[in-house]
C-alpha cells in the first residue's frame, strides 16, 4: 500500500512537470523572440517547426523528432538535417499549426498520453509568412518619413527612407513595436552626418 | 514464579509500546502520503487552469475582434462543449474612459464553482 501510494504521488508529480515544463519552453522562446517579423512556421528537414530568426543569417528551430522536443540553431540554407538538434525533453508527439497569422497553436502529447494545447500570441504583429502585411505596413512607415523629411526636419529638405531603418539623408527610421503587440510606433532619431 | 511473571509482564509491555509506535509512526506516514497526493491534484488543476487561462488572454491579445466567452472541460482537461467537470469564463470588460485600457477578466472554475485560477489582462485600445 504504502509503495503504491508513492508511486502514485511520484507519478502525478512527474506527468506534472513534464506537461508544465514543454508548454512554459515552447511559449517562452516564442516570446523571447518575439519582434517583428521573426517567427514563423516552417519546415526543417521536411519537419513542421517553429523557427525564430536569431540574426545574422542563423535561425533558432523547435520541432518534435523521434519522440523528443528538440531544438536547433543553424544558419540559413546550412543544410542541416533535423537529428542535429539538442533534445530538451520526451514528448511522444507535437504539431503546430498557426490562426489568422496571430497566434500559433500547439499541441503537445506528454509521455503519459496527456494532450495539452499551446497558445502563442505573436505579438509584435507581423509574421513572416503574411509579407504582403508587413510590406505594406513598412511602405506606411516609410511615407511617414518622407513627409517627416520634407517638411525640413533635417535642413536639407532631401530626406527620402528608401527602407525603413536605413538612413540616406541623416534621419534614421526605427521602427518599433510595442510589448501589448497593438499598434506599431515609427520613432524618428537625428543620427549625425557621418562625413 | 515471581521472577517469571514480571519478565512477561516486561515483554507485554514492551510489545504493547512496540505496536503503539508503529500505530502512530503509520498514521502520521499515511497522513503525509495523502496530503502529498492531494497537493500533486491541486498542483496537475492549477498547471492546467494556468494553462487555459494563458491560452486565453494570448487569443485575446493576439486579436482585434475577441469576445467574451466560456469553455468547458473534462476531468481530463479535454475541450468539451457542454457543461463539465471544468469551466474557464473569459469576460471582456470595456475602459470607462478613452484613455483607459480594455480588460479582460478570466476565470478557472471546478464543478463546485471553486476558483481555481484567475487572471487579468490589459491592452491598449487603438
Amino acid at each position: 500500500m504504502a509503495v503504491n501510494s508513492y508511486r502514485s504521488v511520484v507519478y502525478a508529480n512527474e506527468e506534472n512537470a513534464n506537461t508544465r515544463t514543454a508548454i512554459a519552453y515552447v511559449r517562452e522562446k516564442v516570446r523571447q523572440h518575439d519582434t517583428a517579423g521573426t517567427v514563423e512556421l516552417s519546415k526543417l528537414d521536411g519537419i513542421d517547426a517553429i523557427k525564430m530568426d536569431e540574426g545574422e543569417g542563423y535561425s533558432l528551430y523547435i520541432y518534435w523528432y523521434g519522440g523528443y522536443l528538440m531544438e536547433l540553431e543553424a544558419k540559413d540554407a546550412s543544410g542541416v538535417t533535423a537529428d542535429f538538434g539538442s533534445k530538451i525533453m520526451e514528448v511522444k508527439e507535437m504539431s503546430f499549426s498557426c490562426d489568422s497569422n496571430q497566434l500559433i497553436k500547439a499541441k503537445v502529447v506528454d509521455e503519459q498520453g496527456n494532450e495539452e494545447n499551446v497558445s502563442i500570441g505573436i505579438k509584435s504583429r507581423y509574421n513572416k509568412s503574411d509579407s504582403s502585411a508587413l510590406n505594406e505596413d513598412l511602405a506606411e512607415s516609410d511615407n511617414a518619413g518622407n513627409d517627416e523629411g520634407n517638411a525640413g526636419k533635417n535642413g536639407d529638405g532631401a530626406g527620402i527612407n528608401g527602407n525603413a531603418g536605413i538612413n540616406e539623408d541623416g534621419a534614421g527610421i526605427n521602427e518599433a513595436v510595442d510589448e501589448t503587440g497593438i499598434d506599431s510606433v515609427v520613432i524618428l532619431e537625428e543620427v549625425p552626418d557621418e562625413e | 514464579m515471581k521472577n517469571r511473571n514480571n519478565g512477561s509482564r516486561i515483554f507485554l509491555t514492551e510489545l504493547m509500546f512496540a505496536i503503539l509506535f508503529f500505530i502512530i509512526v503509520s498514521a502520521i506516514c499515511v497522513q503525509c502520503f495523502a496530503t502529498a497526493f492531494a497537493k500533486s491534484v491541486d498542483a496537475k488543476e492549477l498547471t492546467h487552469a494556468v494553462n487555459i487561462a494563458t491560452n486565453l488572454a494570448e487569443e485575446y491579445l493576439a486579436s482585434d475582434d475577441f469576445d467574451g466567452r466560456t469553455e468547458y472541460y473534462d476531468k481530463d482537461f479535454n475541450q468539451v462543449s457542454s457543461i463539465s467537470e471544468y469551466s474557464a469564463t473569459a469576460i471582456v470588460i470595456e475602459p470607462e474612459k478613452k484613455t483607459d485600457c480594455e480588460k479582460l477578466h478570466i476565470v478557472v472554475t471546478n464543478s463546485k464553482d471553486e476558483e481555481i485560477y484567475s487572471l487579468m489582462v490589459e491592452k491598449a485600445l487603438k
